[in-house]
């Protein structure tokens, strides 16, 4: 089959590879039917996550139809139309069991390259280096699922495939983060980044009652989704002091709520993210916490600080605000099978549609292309998907 | 187990000998540390103040450590290591599983579960319900192979084995399923004791020495664990990838 593989640093080709199997008696088999770039992917481009291969096949966010099921599998069948949460989970594990599903104990067979580094492993993800399990991705025109029964979720005849991809990761993603900040009707919610989970997390905060939806960012197309699509007011950290203007939007106080939805490869304005860029292009850090830093400064006393956005080992880690200020602090990669059915459910009903994320429809040959206008955020990109 | 473990014979007799340059190395920082030890210990003298009494009290301990060959300075420079290397190395590691001790118990004696744990690492042959054959394929095509010996078995609770004479790695280890306060949970507790080869005493520290069979046991016992909770072992074994005959092998 043909998959778009990762050869290094900004080098992504499509190749020819085997087709997936059914290895374990979990697995299902599915083609591919909608697979989209993610934020998270541009750490692997740019090579600041260590442990992937040369010829690893990325992708995590997708959508397909079951053509084959393991002997075990016994909810989902062949023909099933179904969204997968990026992260691979067992469902019967102790976390599994308490729904915190990205810290499954039981999907990563490479514990022995997470375990000196986080102490403890997480669950597997597909495509996405070898620390997290070494699965091959989404990007593909088939794709091995394992606990196909825990992972796949079928998709009701009303939702389509543009509405369901993104419940895959960008939807659930963002929804954890808005609950993680309990969310109480009138409150003000600052999110940092209005990529695809950015957005997720500001539509996810009016859905929990969030009185007010302050976005940042600094893509006018980005800042113009949030507003349009959501609902949100915006910030172009570009153009305003970005501290001094939430605190004036807020009375003085601060957003009750502040939600990383950025990561590891900030952008700024300021002197800390001048240091950070020279840092990490020196591979002295993993990470430029600029936006990090910022939703800390910012946040209202006791408020709560929501991180959705993927980290190395960061250093410049401002605690003493943390801790003064008596932030609350909730972070996790994404549950997502405790999220999807509920997200399903919205979408159903015409609550939730997420399709507006898409500016790019490329098919799975001009993957390479579709990553560079990604990451380049050229044409005004914000998500791109790939039909095999 | 113990006798056989503690019998010096066992141990090669090249790890008796202590190799030449360590002698080297040690002779000269012990030397370094009597000769720096005399310097810090005038300079503190002539200062004439508390800090100077501390500075020559500190000259004092490292004049100490290079006439008696050891202490923490010694350690530092690498040096009195080889001392510090016991004839056994042992290694517990411990997980909670979800299962009751019964039905753990009874996994771990299944005959097909030891071969999956260990696959493809090491080759394991169960002969019957006491004996087993172990096979160990290293880099540049080195093999070593061995019988172990179940010694010990209590239902529910306890098997214990060792590896029979002629092992390149002698060794005793046992599995523990201890109940804990949660209904169906049990902590599971893997015990490894191993003479090191003696090609690798005295070049390496303890710490070392347990690396790799540390990251080993815990591994299986992670396995072991999806095993039991699940049914498989999560694996990423024949993915396609852009490499090789188009998958990983």
């Amino acid at each position: 089959m043909r998959a778009l593989c990762w050869h290094g640093v900004d080098d992504l080709r499509v190749g020819t590879v085997a087709d997936p199997e059914i290895v374990n008696p979990h697995d299902a088999i599915l083609r591919v039917r909608l697979t989209t770039t993610c934020g998270s992917d541009l750490h692997l481009l740019g090579g600041y996550l260590p442990t992937m291969r040369a010829g690893d096949i990325i992708g995590h966010e997708f959508m397909g139809e079951v053509v084959e099921v393991g002997p075990e599998v016994t909810r989902i069948k062949k023909g099933d139309r179904v969204v997968v949460p990026s992260f691979i989970v067992c469902g019967q594990c102790r976390y599994c069991r308490d729904e915190l599903y990205s810290l499954c104990d039981n999907t990563n067979p490479h514990v022995e390259l997470q375990e000196p580094v986080l102490g403890y492993p997480t669950a597997g993800i597909y495509g996405y280096t070898h620390a997290f399990g070494g699965y091959a991705g989404s990007h593909a025109e088939y794709i091995r699922v394992p606990f196909a029964d825990n992972d796949c979720f079928v998709i009701p005849e009303g939702v389509s495939d543009e509405q369901a991809i993104f419940l895959s990761d960008a939807a659930p993603t963002g929804y954890m983060g808005a609950e993680f900040c309990a969310i109480k009707p009138g409150d003000v919610v600052a999110v940092w980044g209005c990529g695809g989970v950015g957005l997720m997390a500001q539509k996810s905060a009016f859905l929990m009652g969030a009185g007010r939806v302050i976005g940042i960012d600094r893509f006018p197309e980005r800042l113009r989704m949030a507003r349009e699509h959501v609902g949100s007011e915006t910030l172009d950290y570009t153009q305003v002091d970005v501290l001094e203007a939430l605190k004036e939007m807020t009375g003085g106080i601060g957003p009750d709520a502040c939600i990383d939805a950025v990561g590891m490869e900030a952008q700024g304005t300021s002197l800390d993210a001048r240091i950070d860029r020279v840092k990490q292009s020196l591979r002295l850090v993993t990470d430029r916490g600029h936006a990090l830093r910022q939703a800390i400064m910012a946040c209202r006393k006791g408020g709560t600080l929501s991180v959705l956005g993927v980290y190395g080992v960061m250093d410049m880690f401002p605690m003493g605000v943390l801790m003064n200020k008596g932030l609350t602090v909730r972070t996790a990669q994404q549950h997502g099978q405790r999220y999807v059915p509920r997200l399903l459910e919205l979408a159903a009903r015409g609550d939730l549609d997420p399709s507006f994320l898409i500016t790019h429809r490329f098919s799975l040959e001009e993957a390479p292309r579709g990553y560079a206008l990604f990451k380049n955020k050229e044409e005004g990109c914000v998500r791109v998907t790939f039909a095999p | 187990m113990d006798t056989m473990l503690n019998r010096a014979s066992e141990r090669p007799a090249a790890a008796q000998a202590k190799p030449p340059s360590a002698i080297d190395a040690k002779d000269i920082a012990r030397t370094a540390s009597v000769l720096l030890g005399g310097v810090v210990v005038v300079e503190g003298l002539r200062r004439r103040s508390a800090v100077g009494l501390m500075t020559a009290l500190a000259g004092a301990e490292l004049i100490r450590q290079g006439v008696l060959g050891r202490g923490a300075v010694l350690r530092a420079m690498g040096v009195g290591r080889e001392e510090a290397v016991p004839e056994v190395i042992e290694l517990t590691r411990s997980l909670t599983i979800l299962r009751s001790p019964d039905e753990l118990y009874a996994l771990w004696r299944n005959p097909e579960t030891l071969p999956r744990l260990l696959d493809p690492m090491l080759k394991v042959t169960v002969r019957d319900a006491t004996e087993s054959d172990w096979r160990l394929t290293g880099p540049l095509g080195l093999q070593a192979a061995w019988r172990s010996r179940v010694v010990e078995d209590i239902p529910g609770e306890r098997v214990a084995w060792i590896s029979q004479p002629g092992a390149w790695v002698p060794h005793a280890a046992s599995i523990r399923f201890k109940p804990t306060s949660h209904d169906r949970e049990t902590e599971v507790i893997l015990r490894l004791r191993i003479i090191p080869p003696g090609i690798l005493l005295g070049s390496l520290a303890e710490g070392r020495l347990k690396t790799v069979p540390g990251i080993l046991i815990q591994k299986v016992l992670r396995r072991f664990k999806a095993l039991a909770e699940t049914g498989e072992i999560a694996t990423h074994r024949r993915s396609p990838a852009c490499r090789g005959n188009g998958r990983d092998e």
